[in-house]
């Protein structure tokens, strides 16, 4: 599950974000979030309506979405809770609800799964 | 592995940091070819920088290196360690004043119940919280909080009635 948190150092990530919201709401939040992550140089507001473009995402809509700020709300509420759970870097995971913070190697996630997993048999 | 063999290569020329800014603003192009290409734009000896690279000459230092950061708890990057107190991820700058800041308050205590200044680091060392030092031997397995957030209406994958649930707060930049 993705929670947004743009951070303020960050001056492109608060549109990103956003962006990434207008294209979950036409149900192509992850193909969007791969394409920002594999251009993360071009993540300007032309940048991210040609990522929009390629994912053949409606475009009236996508840039209507931007344009009003209609997600502004949502990626700030989150980017909330997020400092309130004390995810005030990034990325920062949580394996129910148990804090992994940076980019760690997949024996990191394993060690929290599987102790998890543990718990429910 | 080769890009951190390229600067520490670069770091025997006296140009770690030169090269270690390529590196960070080429971070899609760090293939052999692409180092030899960032050394000698910064000016290396290209030879001696091959000739390192060939040998793998800084390779046992970086794995001790890295070995030291696990058993210390820096498993992800980047991690930080301020006067020994972690902080890890990409962290804001005020992340990084508030620690500063407590240290540098704390490091005038110490002055003031006549710490001497040689004496000082290794004070501010043993000093440190329980709650604030670095988890020894891996910080994933002792998680140092369990916190309960809402899913909401965020973008997810899987059932939603999974065991396990994998909560990311992150951005694209």
């Amino acid at each position: 599950m993705f929670k947004q948190k743009p951070l303020s150092f960050h001056d492109k990530a608060h549109l990103a974000s956003q962006a990434s919201l207008a294209a979950h709401e036409q149900g192509k939040f992850w193909e969007y979030h791969d394409e920002l992550f594999a251009h993360q140089d071009q993540i300007d507001r032309a940048g991210l309506e040609k990522h929009a473009e390629t994912l053949k995402l409606n475009m009236a809509k996508f840039k209507s979405a931007l344009d009003s700020g209609k997600f502004k709300a949502q990626v700030d509420a989150e980017a909330a809770v997020g400092d309130k759970v004390g995810a005030g870097g990034t990325p920062t995971f949580f394996v129910n609800g148990n804090k992994l913070v940076g980019a760690q190697p997949v024996d990191a996630f394993k060690k929290l799964i599987d102790a998890e997993l543990a718990k429910k048999k | 592995m080769d890009a951190a063999e390229a600067s520490m290569s670069a770091h025997a020329q006296g140009k770690f940091w030169e090269m270690h800014d390529k590196l960070f603003a080429n971070q899609g192009a760090l293939d052999r070819p692409a180092l030899d290409k960032y050394a000698q734009e910064i000016g290396l000896n290209v030879a001696k920088f091959k000739a390192d690279m060939d040998g793998h000459k800084h390779k046992p230092n970086i794995q001790t290196d890295s070995t030291r950061g696990s058993a210390v708890g820096a498993n992800g990057t980047p991690a930080f360690f301020i006067n020994g107190r972690v902080l890890s991820g990409a962290q804001p700058f005020e992340a990084f004043k508030t620690i500063i800041d407590e240290e540098l308050k704390h490091a005038d205590e110490l002055i003031k119940k006549g710490t001497s200044m040689d004496k000082l680091y290794d004070a501010l060392l043993d000093s440190i919280p329980k709650t604030a030092a670095a988890p020894a031997g891996g910080g994933a397995a002792a998680p140092s909080e369990h916190v309960d957030i809402d899913p909401g209406i965020s973008p997810s994958k899987g059932p939603k009635n999974a065991v396990v649930t994998l909560m990311e707060f992150s951005d694209f930049q």
